[in-house]
């Protein structure tokens, strides 16, 4: 069964390759000059980027335990979710409120990176903000009892502790950034050109899917080989176990951090302002401008709550296939085509059933979205249940009992918070529902249209109803998780 | 008891929004079902065309009634995308709308389409604006515009010429797309191609780089800098002020450039692929946009220029400046050329 579940999961995350395959019966290399100048842009900016935003989002972790310390639990879930928003919004929106922002915007290499940072920081910082807390209490409460200060606990022993963590969450800020697409053509050097821009070019300019395919798979391999440097000690030496004495982290709590992450939310979300009023005025002049809205509501809905659904599954059957080292490795280094690729993959598969053609944008999503999540917490938290695994083995437990006994009750709450996430980030996505789908159902589609019909203002207002409904999703399959995660222990 | 209706109750409502939401999905997608008896006419477009305040719903609505069939419109992205995708639906579509210049010899090439009888355009009654001629009988235009520079007055002074946008007041303040995603901005480089040749036209662009704000990879991405007032001047269509002047009322603040040589322009195609189920009906639906009620929807709708002669044209229509037109020769604008050029195009940065 176990062998059966990681099956599942490897043929469905390398379901669009094998639907190409079978379709087009080809793939090819481009020319490796072709692909050698393409790369050192792609992996510098995204290097550069993943770094910039773990460091930030470590600063940022700190703060979040200020507030924890401050204003308890409930307040600090609300800030964790205002964090997740720039997942939510459009890039284009991002990037048109930092170019109002930071004038004169810095071009190049210094722009890539701080667009990439204002994104992902605020997930980031959650992310550490939450391995603190479940983790590193025992350790921080015996530092902070003798007297450490916060700068010796991170040089002494924090920054070892959290290698792991450091290292899962640089790969899932790379991951994001090497396949990243409007945010190095307009806040890169003019010409900029990055692998996800050349695999469009080879779809939409040359119409050579064989060679969209094959650097794809260049993608894939540039990521595996990354992941290989997860074996290296430095990055295996982190606290494993869980642990949730997480009354005194008081040792980490700094205020300053918060400004961070909440000002790079705030930077993103600021052109959500400027447009909102004359998009309201657009709107009560020209209604069709939001004709259907409540199908729209639904239609995100619809794909953000099965995205989230889907993911929820796709995890336990990993953690269920787990440990297995080099089912561990696969999912740990590969990376979905790019959306484009995925996109259309699932137009392909999807042919005449129009009426079901939700499914087949939920599975592009949720095949995008997996192995994200699966670097960004779930591989540490499985991983820190293996001595208790181990354990249970050795005293004679079945693969079933030590799943349903063991690890569902311990994992299903982060389940939770990761299908949320999921769902947050599936809510947002226009690219694959617009491939798949030849009509706008959901709010991110709608916005699309109206900002490719000079309509940008009323594009604004409706991100606005698109942050509310993925919100609440995200908050919706938390709350399912902790809850659920509960009365498994009961 | 107490504990588990807590509990389920939050779950039920979601799954019953979830249970709402696949419901709506099928109301609004399986409206075909409902008129199965009727004839059914497929036609791919792009995304601005087919939306509620676009031209298509309104055009689908009339030909509708006029015909009693149903028209399902479906946005296939831009013409580079659609024709992609059309690769995988032949047969299952029956009208293509929205190749341009750029694309038309892909899909003359890529594809099979149906010729149109010498009987078709016989009361066709074709703008002497229209830039081009009807040398095949397969694909047929629908609409056109020029393209220029729309530009914010009074933020500065407006070119007169490829070679004034070089000034030095233009420093980091023009918007144009990445020819390499772009239509409209593998248009502009096809313009200096043609002006300056490939050394000349690689040359100007060097020379244009410290003017350039963004290449932004779509026209709307484009647009959205010169929307949001990050640059007064972008590289679009003529009729772009016909949105303004229309939706924003706002008749004084937008102007277009004029440039000394003339403009390129961008001329979209509709077309009949072969393998059509029903080619009478797609016929049908092509004269119909060829009418002169549906080229004035077009003209409101899509903010286009008709291909038709209209017998009475809008107050914003009239007030369009009047541009020279450029002739360019679209003809040796093949895959393997444009290809070299894109090469061209990157190793200049």
């Amino acid at each position: 069964m176990r062998a059966l579940s990681r099956v599942l999961i490897a043929v469905l995350l390398l379901f669009p390759y094998l639907i190409f395959i079978i379709r087009t019966q080809s793939f090819s290399f481009p020319e490796i000059t072709e692909v050698a100048n393409v790369l050192s842009f792609t992996l510098t900016q995204a290097f550069l980027s993943a770094l910039a935003s773990v460091i930030l989002g470590v600063w940022g972790a700190l703060g979040l335990v200020w507030v924890f310390s401050r204003f308890g639990e409930i307040f600090v879930n609300r800030v964790t979710f205002f964090l997740l928003l720039p997942n939510l919004v459009p890039a284009l929106f991002i990037i048109l409120s930092c170019f109002q922002i930071f004038k004169p915007f810095p071009f190049g290499m210094t722009g890539i990176v701080i667009l990439h940072s204002l994104i992902n920081v605020g997930t980031v910082s959650v992310s550490i903000f939450l391995t603190l807390r479940s983790r590193f209490g025992r350790t921080i409460e015996l530092a902070y009892v003798e007297g450490a200060s916060l700068w010796f606990f991170f040089r002494r022993a924090g920054v070892r502790l959290l290698s792991t963590d450091l290292y899962s969450l640089f790969l899932y800020v790379f991951s994001l950034c090497f396949a990243s697409f409007s945010v190095p053509l307009m806040a890169g050097k003019i010409g900029s050109n990055t692998l996800e821009v050349l695999i469009y070019e080879k779809i939409r300019v040359d119409g050579n899917l064989a060679q969209a395919i094959g650097l794809s798979l260049v993608q894939l391999l540039m990521l595996m080989g990354l992941t290989l440097m997860g074996k290296l000690k430095i990055f295996s030496t982190g606290v494993r176990e869980s642990n949730y004495k997480w009354s005194n982290l008081k040792l980490l709590s700094r205020g300053s951090g918060l400004l961070m992450p909440v000002g790079c939310v705030l930077v993103s979300l600021s052109g959500l302002f400027t447009g909102l009023l004359s998009g309201i005025e657009q709107i009560r002049s020209t209604p069709a401008l939001v004709q259907g809205l409540p199908t729209l509501i639904m239609g995100t809905f619809l794909i953000s709550i099965g995205t989230s659904i889907f993911c929820i599954f796709g995890l336990l059957i990993v953690a269920y296939g787990l440990p297995h080292s080099t089912f561990r490795w696969f999912l740990f280094s590969f990376v979905a085509p790019s959306s484009a690729l995925v996109g259309f993959a699932m137009f392909l598969l999807k042919r005449n059933n129009n009426n079901i053609e939700f499914i087949y944008i939920i599975l592009g999503l949720s095949i995008l979205i997996l192995p994200v999540l699966y670097r960004f917490r779930w591989a540490n938290l499985i991983d820190s249940l293996e001595p208790q695994i181990e354990t249970a083995r050795t005293l004679g437990a079945s693969w079933n009992l030590i799943f349903t006994k063991l690890v569902f009750p311990q994992v299903i709450g982060e389940a939770g918070l990761l299908a949320g996430l999921a769902g947050i980030w599936a809510s947002g996505d226009f690219a694959i529902s617009k491939l798949v789908s030849g009509k706008n159902f959901t709010l991110a589609m709608h916005i699309d249209s109206l900002m490719s019909s000079y309509r940008i203002n009323p594009g604004v207002t409706l991100a606005w109803v698109l942050i509310i409904v993925g919100v609440s999703v995200g908050m919706f399959f938390w709350g399912i998780g902790r809850v659920l995660g509960e009365k498994s222990y009961s | 008891m107490k504990i588990l209706i807590k509990y389920l109750r939050p779950l039920g409502t979601y799954f019953f929004i979830l249970g709402l939401a696949i419901i709506f999905f099928h109301i609004d997608h399986g409206v075909e079902l409902k008129n199965a008896t009727k004839k059914l006419l497929t036609v791919y477009a792009y995304s601005s065309f087919t939306q509620s305040w676009g031209a298509g719903p309104e055009l689908v609505l009339i030909f509708e009634e006029a015909c009693n069939c149903k028209v399902d419109l479906i946005d296939a992205g831009d013409s580079g995308v659609l024709l992609q995708k059309l690769r995988y639906e032949v047969g299952n579509v029956d009208v293509v709308l929205g190749m341009d210049q750029m694309t038309k010899d892909e899909a003359l090439s890529g594809f099979a389409w149906h010729e149109f009888s010498e009987k078709f355009f016989s009361d066709i009654q074709w703008s002497p604006m229209l830039p081009v001629s009807l040398e095949k009988k397969t694909l047929i235009p629908f609409d056109w515009a020029p393209l220029t520079f729309v530009i914010r007055k009074g933020d500065v002074k407006p070119p007169i010429s490829l070679d004034d946008l070089l000034d030095q007041r233009f420093e980091k303040k023009i918007s144009l797309q990445d020819p390499r995603t772009s239509n409209l901005g593998f248009q502009f480089y096809y313009w200096l191609i043609s002006e300056k040749g490939e050394a000349g036209a690689i040359n100007y662009l060097e020379k244009l780089k410290g003017n350039i704000f963004s290449m932004a990879p779509s026209w709307s991405a484009a647009y959205g800098l010169f929307q949001t007032k990050q640059v007064p001047l972008t590289f679009s269509y003529l009729t772009s002020l016909m949105y303004h002047w229309q939706q924003e009322k706002d008749l004084d603040q937008i102007e277009a450039a004029n440039f000394v040589q003339g403009h390129p322009y961008q001329v979209e195609y509709v077309g009949i692929p072969a393998t059509s189920a029903d080619r009478d009906l797609a016929e049908k639906f092509i004269r119909f946009l060829l009418s002169e009620k549906a080229q004035e929807i077009i003209v409101t709708r899509n903010f286009m220029l008709p291909v038709v002669k209209l017998t009475s044209s809008s107050e914003n229509l009239r007030r369009l400046p009047k541009l020279k037109i450029k002739e360019l020769n679209y003809s040796s604008l093949t895959a393997e050329k444009k290809k070299t050029w894109l090469e061209l195009w990157k190793g200049l940065w």
